[in-house]
């Protein structure tokens, strides 16, 4: 018998961490490419020109955003279901190893 | 500022430039914009691909027509923007490899040696990397990483891939013999009979 298989995650290569704080940005609601910049920003991982919209282009093909139709010359983008439940599991990783580090650095004191 | 935006490719600036502009022209222009600008044309160009129509897609047909491998356009212009910097690349390599040789052998006044005859001719050094990278499609039926996938493009690149080998070999064979002219003649059929059999393919499979 064999494993049961997980469903793979989508693999994001080097745009993994951009695309992490582009999901994360729009987890609260749909935004437009400038106010993901300056939410990235705020945030501190400043994305640049560039990393946004290669992040913003994977993300849209891998089907974990969606773009809305435009306003003005701004186009917002909202998170899908499977957007949702990618960023969920992303941060559910980095909790495991933030609370796995943070109890090896208490241990080692 | 524009023109930055104009080393992307053209699917792009319709998706995004407008916004893109918006931000760039909001923002100081530094070095390491500039930078960042190009080095993410060059990602756009290679790794990136119009995305699946939404609401904010572009009024554009994702496919129309028939021309080079797969009845998609876009992507076509993909595979030959790739071929001609493959063929670019092999041509400067060609004119290094041919200095270094000569200046190891001395050849200072120009004079040939045994092998520059093969080496320095396009017809052949062109015809060689095309074969190798039909070699290649052929056994492989694949191409650069993050492509987009389509029904029977394996089957399309195959085809492709053996019409570049085959042909390839034979004007290699032509060139080596000195019959340039016959060259050229093979490599124009060869694209006709290439573009030809791929609309052939489209048309028995409708929706490549």
């Amino acid at each position: 018998m064999g494993k049961a298989q997980q469903p793979a995650e989508p693999d994001l290569g080097r745009f993994s961490d951009p695309a992490l704080v582009v999901l994360t940005c729009l987890a609260d609601g749909p935004k437009h490419g400038y106010a993901i910049l300056q939410e990235s920003e705020s945030l501190g991982f400043p994305l640049s020109l560039g990393t946004l919209y290669g992040a913003l282009n994977r993300l849209e093909r891998l089907r974990l955003i969606e773009a809305e139709a435009s306003v003005d010359r701004r186009r917002p983008y909202r998170l899908t279901d499977s957007g949702v439940g990618h960023l969920r599991s992303r941060l559910a990783a980095l909790n495991r190893v933030v609370r796995y580090g943070s109890r090896k650095l208490e241990g080692a004191r | 500022m524009k023109l930055l935006l104009w080393l992307y490719p053209g699917w792009w600036r319709r998706r995004y430039g407008a916004e893109a502009l918006d931000i760039l022209e909001s923002r100081p222009v530094t070095p390491s914009v500039f930078w960042n600008v190009a080095i993410g044309a060059v990602d756009a160009w290679l790794n990136q691909g119009m995305p699946p129509s939404s609401a904010g897609g572009t009024n554009e047909r994702e496919s129309e027509g028939g021309y080079l491998v797969t009845g998609n356009r876009k992507r076509n212009k993909r595979v030959a923007s790739v071929l001609a910097r493959v063929g670019l690349m092999v041509l400067v390599g060609a004119v290094v490899f041919v200095e270094g040789y000569r200046t190891i052998q001395g050849h200072k006044d120009g004079a040939f040696g045994p092998i520059n005859p093969l080496v320095v001719s396009p017809f052949v050094v062109i015809p060689i990397a095309t074969a190798a990278l039909g070699l290649w499609v052929l056994l492989t039926g694949r191409r650069l990483r993050d492509w987009p996938r389509w029904p029977f493009e394996g089957r399309a690149f195959r085809l492709a891939g053996a019409y570049c080998l085959v042909g390839s070999l034979l004007v290699v064979a032509l060139a080596v013999t000195r019959n340039v002219g016959f060259a050229f003649l093979l490599y124009a059929l060869l694209a006709l009979a290439l573009a030809a059999t791929t609309q052939v393919v489209r048309i028995r499979r409708p929706g490549i």
